[in-house]
């Protein structure tokens, strides 16, 4: 090893010593901080990247302006005055061109078909639905608002229905509902009641159910804010406050600790599905109800073989339908 | 699994991106101490930096290109730090060198020669360095993250090299110095 070399090595020894975890607050911080964030669109990043581009250009560009608008008045000054009758039928209409052209669209607006006002008004009409299907082993349609759109990269074993971007910033811990079917021949009982006796859990009691013909519970789950230790279902990861549900096949349940969950649990012939939502406490009910409404729309189609995980490769065997 | 969660977090998916926050957060923290050398700071820039990371991350183009973009960001943001502390501080302070050839390993006393030099050093020799040693990034790569040219990697690289061997060799001339007195 020559000289360089050893003072290469020193350094990478030197600069290897630092510390490498963020303490918990900051990450804390920042997390709790994000969900009051709003993301800056990506529409604004690259306009601003455009005129970031064209940032030199400024100076000159206005220069070549104030000479165009320049030489322009000396035309109109230098120009003789009209000898013949004007032209055009009244002056107003041809000095304001911008004029006609904003106003002529709006009485086609106003006679316009009910069904085309959602591509005028700020957002989507709250009626607008579609039809999504998913669905790995348990396929599913649901008939959801029309700016939601399914995952097709969905994990192996979660299926994620959800929104475009949102960051509205109304309390909605993004818009997703995950369902997820257990690689276990466990009953909806035998499921519900790994919640239920789970004491890292407060749990509802659960209320009866049936989702497009499939029964089963929902109830609603909130992690136990005493400190316990972790068990074998229930691992508490501070760092993402959450505590995952681990299953005894692949997988697992995220349980957001500062806010509630919802969880709808049914047997679709034989196959405990698990559906779940959460929002802040604020949001929790409007979002939820609105949750229900939708999952009342579900049609299983047809049911794959219980426990087989390769058949669950949701989202890529079964292309959606977006019937608006 | 984390390229899937950038592309979540990239629409708006906040559970995505607390799934990412703690390894995400590790690694800016980790760059963040090595250049400001205070854990407090380093703390504050990284929680910052992650704040920043969701707010600007619909602008990423390809989630391929996370991490540099999350080290621009993180770096710039030491940047920021740095000159709001040292305004009125020595930018870089470079020594002569000699042929003394250090030893490998590492001393307690080398580690604190080249704490004193780092701290010598300007964000941006500090930047090179920590790229360099720390994330093994090549000068190419260090060129993007930084928005530099090659060939100012290359020589902000050989700057702060040779200001950290002075530190280094200034610590052991009174050592021998006192061996040639003894």
């Amino acid at each position: 090893m020559n000289r360089q070399q050893d003072f290469d090595q020193l350094l990478r020894e030197w600069v290897d010593a630092g510390e490498d975890r963020l303490p918990v607050q900051h990450l804390h911080g920042a997390l709790a901080k994000i969900e009051t964030t709003r993301q800056r669109g990506a529409r604004g990043a690259l306009l601003e990247d455009f005129l970031m581009r064209f940032q030199p250009l400024a100076a000159p560009l206005a220069i070549a302006a104030v000479l165009a608008v320049a030489i322009g008045a000396a035309a109109i000054v230098s120009q003789p005055p009209p000898t013949g009758p004007d032209p055009s039928p009244t002056p107003g209409a041809t000095s304001d061109p911008m004029r006609t052209q904003t106003e002529a669209p709006s009485p086609t607006v106003a006679t316009a078909p009910p069904s085309l006002a959602p591509t005028i008004m700020p957002s989507p009409a709250p009626t607008a639905e579609k039809t999504l299907q998913a669905g790995g082993a348990v396929p599913f349609s649901l008939t959801v608002p029309s700016e939601w759109e399914r995952d097709d990269r969905s994990l192996p074993t979660v299926i994620q229905v959800d929104t475009k971007v949102d960051t509205s910033g109304d309390g909605v811990l993004g818009r997703w509902l995950f369902f997820f079917a257990p690689e276990t021949d466990e009953t909806v009982e035998a499921r519900l009641e790994s919640f239920v006796s789970n004491p890292q859990l407060l749990v509802t009691e659960p209320e009866p159910i049936d989702l497009g013909g499939a029964s089963g519970f929902a109830v609603d789950v909130r992690l136990n804010p005493q400190d316990l230790p972790d068990s074998m279902e229930c691992a508490r990861f501070e760092t993402v406050r959450s505590c995952v549900m681990i299953t005894a096949g692949a997988g697992g349940w995220l349980i957001f600790p500062d806010r509630p969950n919802r969880i709808w649990i049914v047997d679709v012939a034989g196959d405990t599905v698990l559906i779940g939502t959460s929002a802040t406490e604020v949001a929790f009910e409007s979002w939820t109800t609105m949750m229900e409404a939708v999952l009342e729309t579900i049609e299983w189609r047809a049911i794959g073989n219980a426990g087989n995980l390769e058949t669950m490769s949701v989202g890529r065997s079964i292309p959606s339908t977006k019937d608006n | 699994m984390e390229q899937y969660l950038i592309e979540r977090a990239q629409r708006g998916d906040q559970s995505a991106f607390a799934e990412l926050a703690p390894g995400l957060g590790d690694r800016l923290y980790a760059v963040a101490h090595r250049i400001l050398r205070d854990r407090e700071l380093a703390g504050d820039v990284a929680q910052q930096t992650l704040i920043k990371v969701w707010r600007e991350l619909p602008s990423l183009r390809g989630a391929d290109h996370f991490d540099g973009w999350s080290y621009r960001l993180v770096v710039n943001a030491c940047f920021d730090e740095l000159r709001r502390r040292r305004r009125t501080g020595p930018d870089l302070a470079l020594l002569e060198t000699d042929d003394v050839t250090p030893d490998v390993q590492l001393s307690v006393a080398d580690r604190d020669q080249l704490d004193r030099g780092f701290e010598r050093l300007s964000p941006d020799h500090r930047a090179v360095i920590v790229l360099t040693y720390y994330l093994d990034y090549t000068a190419p790569e260090i060129s993007r993250v930084l928005g530099v040219p090659v060939g100012t990697v290359r020589s902000r690289l050989h700057y702060a090299k040779q200001a950290l061997r002075a530190a280094l060799e200034a610590d052991r001339r009174p050592a021998l110095d006192a061996r040639e007195w003894a």
